[in-house]
């Protein structure tokens, strides 16, 4: 492929990357016009034109196909869109909007309502991601719950814990004396019994209890905590001495019994 | 009440120390990350205990404070700062007028909902995780987070970004206090403040005249730090959802601060004391996360770009692109080792 072909299909890669960055498109119009409006207005002004060459130049940066493909090469084109973090389009619309006022006037109310209308249709409040939790380290309350619950029941000894991705992720961001067959998607995952384990713990409550036995007999888990555990479950995982002694929101806490 | 001492410590170590040891909050956290950068990769190589690594972090800050702020002026600059800043505050918050006052209540309410609440984000099992392990077992980078096991060798390029070392140190020096805690309830609003202090700095460029256009200027930053869930890609999003990973706060303090420092270097002939600040700086953006070894030289770059087209001082514009040559050492190392 020719060094042109191979530039346009780079490019075009690039162009998609800016689309997913700026989602429906909305988020994308304050900062354009606030660029026009200081090219247009405000040039002369020394700051403004130095940060609209600022802009420019990160966009023209993420958009080369050169640096494009060897920041692939470097970080992945997965996170590729992190690229567009150097363009400064927080100050550059806050600029531009405070120049906007400047000129039609900073008592001029319907204009402070458009700028601020502006900037909340084409947003969406930061808070809408944020959940609250009762524990102090700030993890899922279920995660808490179980891990207090063993804690409660196993006198201080020290123990394995197995469960799902969500579980598995926070568990020893908890309490790390926990230990864990597998982290989060499996990850340091030592044994074969440990990725079947991962996999029966991930479909439940639809896994195939008969394998998940299997594995968890190979493995030296403490306890297991099982999504949405049905009857047949508990009495699959009866049968090598695991029986639940609680319950952390959908997931029963089964732990084995010594024999 | 115990929760109540330990985030003493944590606001002395957080926030009085960058305030003391850098010319703002912003750039002393970056004073503080890059002197961690400097101890901590070469301690993870040469399995150094965690409560070392403090010790080390301690007396490289004692230092730093006497060489910058006791020696040129036997203190003096330091004690006028600790003297003036209420009188200066009051002139600060009169000269802003309501415009001022709702920016930071604005500001305030984005520091309570980061404080009190929480955004779940599955790589906490990393970020705040390997802290955890680490303060557990007085070791830095030697267990790993998901197991409790011995790391079979080290994380790549997490080992050249330690920021959950900065964090496990901080959680140690702040009496041993749970790093999940310290990172979800205590940093969020201390980083936070740095964004601000960042964004008042391009406040201050485009309007030194004007303290009310300032405020304006504030006030808007924050309405679109409050609104920038539009996708969970964005720099904003990204430090007001994660800033306690390190790559949320390179997000939204320091690719900003090096666009700060690079332009008043480059545009505004800054003293030339200014090279050394963006050095500290792009160091710091090492330590916070890989995509700062990557994206420091990327936005240094972006501006020497644009000075280049503003026919600015070649020399100049040199010196800056030396400036990252850690992030060069870095990657080299990065590219040897794995």
């Amino acid at each position: 492929m020719s060094l042109v072909m191979k530039s346009f299909e780079a490019l075009k890669e690039c162009v998609r990357i800016w689309n997913k960055y700026w989602g429906t498109g909305w988020a994308l119009i304050p900062f354009l016009v606030g660029a026009a409006f200081l090219l247009v207005f405000r040039r002369k002004d020394k700051e403004v034109k130095n940060i609209l060459l600022v802009a420019v130049s990160g966009v023209f940066v993420f958009f080369f196909p050169l640096s494009a493909k060897l920041m692939w090469k470097f970080i992945g084109m997965d996170v590729y869109w992190r690229v567009l973090w150097i363009v400064p389009v927080i100050p550059l619309t806050a600029c531009a909007a405070v120049h906007a006022l400047r000129g039609v006037g900073r008592r001029n109310v319907r204009f402070i309502v458009l700028i601020i209308m502006l900037i909340v249709f084409t947003g969406k409040d930061f808070r809408s991601g944020y959940v609250r939790v009762h524990n102090p380290q700030q993890v899922p309350d279920t995660v808490a719950a179980a891990v207090d619950l063993i804690n409660e029941d196993r006198a201080g000894k020290d123990v394995m814990v197995a469960g799902d991705d969500f579980l598995a992720s926070y568990i020893r961001v908890y309490d790390p004396s926990i230990r864990q067959p597998y982290g989060r998607a499996m990850r340091y995952v030592i044994s074969i019994p440990g990725i079947g384990i991962y996999q029966g713990l991930q479909k439940a409550p639809d896994c195939n209890y008969a394998r998940l036995v299997k594995y968890t007999s190979r493995e030296d888990c403490d306890y297991l905590l099982v999504s949405k555990i049905t009857q047949e479950g508990e009495e699959w995982l009866k049968k090598i001495n695991y029986e639940k002694i609680g319950e952390a929101g959908n997931y029963a806490v089964m732990k084995r019994m010594s024999e | 009440m115990i929760m109540g001492l330990k985030v003493l410590p944590a606001v002395f170590w957080l926030l009085f120390v960058p305030l003391m040891i850098g010319r703002d909050l912003a750039e002393g956290y970056a004073l503080l990350f890059a002197v961690t950068e400097i101890l901590a990769v070469p301690m993870i190589f040469a399995g150094a205990p965690l409560h070392l690594l403090a010790i080390v972090y301690v007396a490289a800050i004692l230092v730093l404070f006497v060489i910058l702020r006791v020696v040129p002026d036997r203190g003096a600059a330091v004690r006028a700062r600790i003297k003036e800043c209420p009188q200066r505050t009051v002139k600060w918050l009169k000269e802003g007028s309501w415009v001022l006052w709702i920016a930071l209540f604005v500001i305030a309410y984005q520091m309570v909902v980061m404080s009190t609440m929480v955004h779940i984000d599955a790589d906490d099992s990393f970020y705040v995780g390997q802290a955890v392990t680490d303060l557990a077992t007085n070791s830095v980078y030697r267990f790993e987070p998901y197991t409790g096991n011995l790391y079979p060798y080290l994380p790549g390029r997490y080992t050249l970004s330690p920021f959950p070392a900065f964090l496990s140190m901080s959680a140690l020096l702040c009496g041993k206090i749970h790093p999940a805690i310290l990172a979800h309830m205590i940093m969020p609003p201390m980083f936070l403040a740095a964004i601000y202090v960042v964004m008042y700095r391009f406040g201050k460029r485009f309007f030194p005249d004007s303290a009310k256009d300032r405020a304006w200027f504030l006030l808007i930053c924050a309405a679109l730090f409050q609104f920038s869930a539009w996708t969970i890609y964005n720099a904003g999003n990204f430090a007001m959802i994660r800033i306690w990973q390190g790559k949320g706060f390179l997000a939204g303090a320091f690719l900003p601060l090096l666009l700060d420092q690079s332009m008043t270097l480059l545009f505004n002939d800054g003293k030339k004391s200014g090279f050394a600040v963006l050095a500290v700086t792009v160091t710091a953006c090492c330590l916070l996360s890989s995509m700062g070894i990557a994206l420091a030289p990327l936005c240094v770059g972006s501006v020497m770009l644009a000075a280049l087209a503003g026919r600015k001082k070649l020399v100049r514009i040199l010196g800056a692109g030396l400036c990252c040559l850690p992030c060069a050492i870095l990657g080299a190392l990065f590219v040897l080792l794995w």
